[in-house]
C-alpha cells in the first residue's frame, strides 16, 4: 500500500509543529453481504475500503485525521495540518520504522473472497426452508451474512511497525411467529474469526430451529410480572449484563477521566467473592480475539475481577497516558476512521462450582432470563437497562411459563455485590460493541449465574 | 455554491458509458464525500481533534430484471473493473420478486438550502473557543457540578451525486453543526448526569450561556431523584422523550415492512390506528427542522405528507419499489445511507402535529401522574414488530397538577399501539431532535392514560 520511507516521511511531518507521538494506521479491507427475506435474496453488496489515520499525541491531547486520498502529499499536508493544531512549537523529531513484524490475527482456511455469492446465498434460503417447515407459527423469516477481510499496517513514531491479517465472517438468522395478532421473534447471530470455513462448520439447522422455538414460546407467553426478583441470568449472552454494566466501566477511556464508577478502586472489593472477571484478547481463534491491538501493542490476558477484588483495567495508550500507566493491549478501533481507544475482546465472567440445574433448583421463586437482548448503560453512575428476549418463571425450584417483555433495570456495582450463585457451564456468544472508537467484534460470556435481587420490568 | 468539491468525473463518465458493455441495462452512480470536525475538550484543553476527508461511490446497475451493488472507495482502472464485475455477480443472486428499476428524474425540485457558507468558513479557533467557553460556563454554574464528561463539537459537510443512463443528475451540498455536552453532578453521595445537545446551521445565534445553563439544570434537576412504587401511571412524556419512542418505531409506518409482514399497521389504511388527537406527518421542508429534502436516494422530488390525519392512517412511507408494489407514487423516503447501502426507505422530518394545550396545562390534565424526560435502552427494550416496549426511564412526579419531585430507578412498559389509542392530548411545545444525521424526529408534550411503571 505504502512504502515504509512514505511512512516515516508521514509520521514525522505529524510531528512537524508539535506533538510527542505519532501514529499511521492504513487499512485494505474487502467485504461483502447478502439479506434476505423469507429465503429470497433482497439484496447483495460487495465493496473495497481503502484508507489511513494519523493520530498524533502530545501529553493526553489526541489529534486524529483521515483520508481516503492516500497520495503522499495529500497525506503530508493533513499530517502537517494534524500537529498544527496542536497549537505548538516544533520539536525536530526523527523517526525510523524497526524492521517489519507480521502478525495474523485470523488464520482464514478458506477466504469468503473466494466464495461465490450464489453458494452464500443458498445458506440463506436453505435456513429459511427450514425456519418455515418449524412450525406453522413461523410467518416470516429475515437473515443475513456477511464477511470482511481486511490487512492493516499500524507504524508508529517509537518505530513500531507491524501489520495484521484480519477475517471474519457472521451468520444473522431471525425467525418471527405470529399467534393471536401478536408477533415475536427470536434469533441467532454466530460470527467467527476466520474464513467460510467457520460458516461451513456451523450446524444451522439446529440454529435456525433455536430462533425459531424462541419466537414460538414467546409469542405464545404472558407478559412479565414488574417488581423485584431473584433472577437467574442463563449463559453465554447473558454475559451481556456484565460487558455493559461493569465491562465498559473498566475501560481506561471512562476510568482515566474519573466517568467511570471503578475510578480509585483497584485493590478493593467491587463484586462478590464467587466472581472472578476475565478479558482475554489472546484466546485462540475467538470472535474478539487478535494477535495485535490497533495502536501496534501485544495484547494481554486482563483478570479484572480476582475473587470479587478488582484488579485491573483495559488500557489503550491515550488512557494509558491519563492513568500513568502503560498500555496493555486493549486499544482498538474499527477502521482508519476512528481514533482507537481502550476496548473489551473477549469478556467473561469465569467458571464457578454450581452446576445450573441445582442453581435453578435452589431457587424458590424468581425469574431465569435465558436469553438476553441487547441494553446500555451509563459508566458514571452504573445504570444499566437490558432487555430479555427469552424469560420464565421458577417457581418450587422449576422453570415454570415463558414471560414476555420484560426488561432488567439496576446499578452495575450493586449487581456485581449481588451475584450468590456462579454455575461451571461458561460460554461465549458473540456481538458487536459500539462505543467511541466504533463497532468492533467482542465476545460476552459467562456461565448461569444467579443474582439475589434485580428490579424486573414487565408490563403486568 | 462556491465549494470546491472533488467529483471523480471522468471515472463516472467511464463507468456509465462502459456499463452496458458488460451486459447492464440501465445503471447509476451514487457519490457521496463529505468532511468533518470533532473537537472534545476536557478540563480546559482541547483533549481530542479528528479531522477528515472522505468519499465513496456506489455502483448499481440492472441485468434482466435484478439489481446488483458494489462500492468502491478509489477511482481506478482496478476499482471500476471490481464494481463492474462485483455488481454483476451479484445480480446473479438476487431474486426480489419487485426488482429495483431506475429513475430519470422529476421536471422540478423544490428549493432547499442546506448549506452555510458562513458556518463552512468558522475556523479551530471559533470551535476551540465555543467548547472551552461551554466547558466554562457549566463548571461554574453549580459548585455541585464536578465535571462535564463531554464536550463535544461536530461540524459536517457533505456532498452527495447521484447520476444515472436514464439522465438523472442530481446534486446537493450540505453542512451543519452539532454540539453536545455532558455534565455530571454529585450531592449527598448520589451522582447524576444530565446532558444537552444542539443542531443548526447559524453559529452566532447559538447562546452558550443559555446551553451551559441547560447542560448543568439536566443534571442538577434529578439529584435527589428515588424511585417511585410499581403501578400504573398516566403519562406525560417530554418532547424528547416522546422523539426517543417515534423515533424507535417510525419502522412500523414503512411500506416495506407493512408489505413484507413485519408491521401490525399492514391492512389498517384507512382505519382508525391513534386517537382522534394524533396527526403524524412526514414533511420534505418544516420551519422547525433544519434539514430540508428535494430528492431522495432514487433521485424522487421529496414530498410533504401525513400519515396519521386525527387517528385514520391514511398512508405509508415509499420508496419507489414499494410505491410500485401497492400501485402509487413513491412518497420520496428512498435513502440510502451512504454510499455503502442500498436503497431503504426513511422517514424525512418526521413528527407528531403540536396539540392545542401548554405543557403545564398537560401536568394539570395529568393531575397525579409522572413525567418522563429521558428513555433508555431503545435499541434493545423496544420490540417494533410487537409494539412491545419496556424501557428504563428517568423523569419527575406529577403531583396536583404540577411537576414534583425527580424519579429515577423504574422502567415504563406497554405497547406502542395501544399509546397511541390512549393518547389523551398533546400540547404546543413541539421540538425536533438535535442528534439525527438524516431528517430530524419531532414531538410535543403528550399527555397518555394507563402505563405500567415498575419501580420500588
Amino acid at each position: 500500500m505504502l512504502n515504509t520511507q512514505t511512512i516515516e516521511r508521514v509520521l514525522m511531518a505529524a510531528l512537524s509543529h508539535g506533538g510527542d507521538f505519532s501514529e499511521v494506521y492504513i487499512e485494505h479491507s474487502k467485504s461483502s453481504g447478502l439479506s434476505a427475506i423469507n429465503g429470497k435474496i433482497e439484496n447483495a453488496s460487495t465493496g473495497v475500503d481503502l484508507g489511513i489515520g494519523i493520530r498524533v499525541l502530545k501529553g493526553t491531547r489526541s489529534v486524529l485525521v483521515y483520508s481516503n486520498d492516500i497520495r503522499e502529499d495529500t497525506l503530508i499536508r493533513i499530517a502537517r495540518n494534524a500537529s498544527r493544531s496542536l497549537l505548538e512549537l516544533p520539536e525536530n523529531q526523527s523517526v525510523t520504522l524497526q524492521g517489519s513484524v507480521d502478525h495474523y490475527s485470523s488464520r482464514p482456511l478458506k477466504s469468503a473472497l473466494t466464495v461465490s455469492q450464489k453458494i452464500k446465498a443458498e445458506l440463506l434460503r436453505s435456513a429459511a426452508v427450514r425456519a418455515q417447515s418449524f412450525s406453522e407459527l413461523i410467518t416470516q423469516t429475515t437473515s443475513s451474512y456477511s464477511d470482511l477481510e481486511k490487512d492493516i499496517i499500524i507504524a508508529n513514531s517509537e518505530g513500531d511497525y507491524v501489520t495484521d491479517k484480519r477475517a471474519r465472517t457472521r451468520f444473522f438468522f431471525e425467525a418471527i411467529a405470529t399467534f393471536k395478532g401478536e408477533k415475536q421473534t427470536g434469533y441467532v447471530a454466530p460470527g467467527g474469526n476466520g474464513g467460510y470455513e467457520f460458516i461451513e462448520s456451523l450446524p444451522i439447522d439446529r440454529l435456525v430451529d433455536k430462533a425459531a422455538q424462541m419466537a414460538v414460546t414467546m409469542v405464545k407467553a404472558d407478559p412479565c410480572p414488574s417488581g423485584h426478583f431473584p433472577v437467574v441470568l442463563g449463559n453465554g449472552f447473558g454475559g451481556v449484563i456484565f460487558h455493559e454494566a461493569c465491562g465498559h466501566s473498566l475501560e481506561a477511556t471512562s476510568v482515566g477521566i474519573g466517568a467511570s464508577v471503578f475510578t480509585g478502586k483497584l485493590g478493593t472489593r467491587i463484586a462478590s467473592d464467587l466472581v472472578n472477571a476475565i478479558d482475554d484478547p489472546t484466546l485462540s481463534g475467538e470472535w474478539g480475539s487478535f494477535d495485535i491491538d490497533d495502536e501496534a501493542v501485544k495484547p494481554q490476558r486482563h483478570v479484572l475481577i480476582r475473587n470479587g477484588i478488582l484488579t485491573g483495567f483495559m488500557i489503550d495508550r491515550l488512557g494509558g497516558r491519563r492513568m500513568n500507566t502503560p498500555a496493555n493491549g486493549a486499544g482498538r478501533r474499527q477502521n482508519y476512521k476512528y481514533a482507537p481507544t481502550s476496548r473489551m475482546s473477549n469478556t467473561f465472567i469465569d467458571a464457578g462450582n454450581d452446576t445450573p440445574d441445582k442453581i435453578i433448583s435452589d431457587t424458590p421463586f424468581g425469574i431465569f432470563a435465558k436469553s438476553m437482548g441487547a441494553g446500555s448503560v451509563n459508566p458514571a453512575t452504573g445504570e444499566f437497562n437490558f432487555f430479555v428476549n427469552e424469560a420464565y418463571m421458577i417457581r418450587e425450584g422449576r422453570i415454570a411459563e415463558p414471560v414476555r417483555g420484560a426488561t432488567l433495570i439496576g446499578k452495575g456495582p450493586e449487581i456485581l455485590m449481588n451475584i450468590d450463585r456462579v454455575g461451571n457451564d461458561l460460554r461465549f456468544d458473540q456481538g458487536m460493541c459500539g462505543s467511541t472508537s466504533g463497532n468492533v467484534p467482542a465476545n460476552v460470556g459467562q456461565p448461569t449465574i444467579r443474582v439475589s435481587e434485580i428490579t424486573v420490568g414487565g408490563q403486568k | 455554491m462556491n465549494k470546491d468539491i472533488f467529483t471523480p468525473d471522468s471515472f463516472i463518465d467511464r463507468l456509465l458509458t462502459e456499463a452496458p458493455d458488460s451486459g447492464y441495462i440501465e445503471s447509476e452512480i451514487y457519490f457521496n464525500s463529505s468532511e468533518s470536525i470533532d473537537m472534545r475538550v476536557f478540563e480546559g484543553n482541547i483533549s481530542s481533534y479528528e479531522a477528515s476527508a472522505s468519499s465513496g461511490l456506489s455502483f448499481r446497475g440492472r441485468i434482466d430484471e435484478q439489481m446488483g451493488y458494489a462500492y468502491t472507495e478509489t477511482y481506478d482502472d482496478e476499482a471500476l473493473n471490481f464494481l463492474l464485475s462485483k455488481a454483476k455477480e451479484n445480480c446473479a443472486v438476487i431474486e426480489s420478486d419487485h426488482p429495483e428499476t431506475l429513475y430519470p428524474g422529476d421536471n422540478v425540485y423544490a428549493e432547499t438550502t442546506n448549506f452555510s457558507q458562513e458556518l463552512d468558513d468558522k475556523t479551530f479557533d471559533f470551535f476551540a473557543q465555543t467548547a472551552l467557553s461551554i466547558e466554562k460556563s457549566i463548571l461554574k454554574y453549580d459548585s455541585r457540578i464536578v465535571a462535564v464528561d463531554y464536550m463535544i463539537i461536530i461540524y459536517s459537510s457533505d456532498f452527495e451525486l447521484i447520476r444515472n443512463t436514464l439522465g438523472l443528475d442530481c446534486r446537493e451540498t450540505s453542512n451543519h453543526l452539532y454540539i453536545f455536552a455532558e455534565s455530571r453532578c454529585v450531592s449527598n453521595g448520589q451522582t447524576k448526569t444530565g446532558y444537552c445537545e444542539w443542531a443548526g446551521r447559524n453559529a452566532d445565534a447559538f447562546d452558550i450561556n443559555e446551553f451551559a445553563r441547560k447542560t448543568a439544570q439536566a443534571c442538577l434537576d434529578k439529584l435527589g431523584a428515588a424511585p417511585i412504587p410499581s403501578g400504573i401511571y398516566p403519562v406525560v412524556f417530554a418532547p424528547l422523550a416522546a422523539t426517543q419512542l417515534l423515533g424507535a418505531y417510525s419502522g412500523v409506518f414503512s411500506a416495506e415492512s407493512v408489505q413484507k409482514g413485519f408491521s401490525l399497521l399492514a391492512g389498517k389504511k384507512g382505519m382508525n390506528v391513534a386517537s382522534d388527537k394524533v396527526t403524524l406527518r412526514d414533511d420534505a421542508v418544516t420551519p422547525k427542522s433544519i434539514f430540508a429534502f428535494s430528492f431522495d436516494s432514487e433521485g424522487v422530488a421529496c414530498k410533504n405528507k401525513a400519515l396519521i390525519e386525527n387517528g385514520t392512517l391514511v398512508s405509508y412511507l415509499h420508496n419507489r419499489k414499494t410505491a410500485g408494489i401497492e400501485g402509487v407514487s413513491s412518497s420520496g423516503n428512498g435513502f440510502r445511507a451512504g454510499y455503502k447501502g442500498s436503497i431503504n426507505i426513511v422517514p424525512m422530518n418526521f413528527y407528531l402535529s403540536p396539540g392545542p394545550v401548554s405543557t403545564e396545562e398537560l401536568f394539570e390534565k395529568a393531575s397525579n401522574g409522572l413525567y418522563i424526560t429521558e428513555l433508555i435502552g431503545l435499541h434493545a427494550g423496544v420490540n417494533e414488530v410487537s409494539g412491545d416496549f419496556s424501557l428504563s426511564c428517568e423523569g419527575f412526579l406529577i403531583t396536583d397538577g404540577k411537576k414534583g419531585r425527580p424519579v429515577d430507578q423504574i422502567t415504563v412498559s406497554g405497547n406502542y399501539f395501544r399509546l397511541l389509542q390512549s393518547v389523551v392530548e398533546l400540547s404546543d411545545d413541539l421540538i425536533f431532535d438535535a442528534s439525527s444525521e438524516h431528517g430530524q424526529i419531532g414531538s410535543p408534550s403528550i399527555l397518555v392514560e394507563g402505563l405500567m411503571v415498575s419501580g420500588e
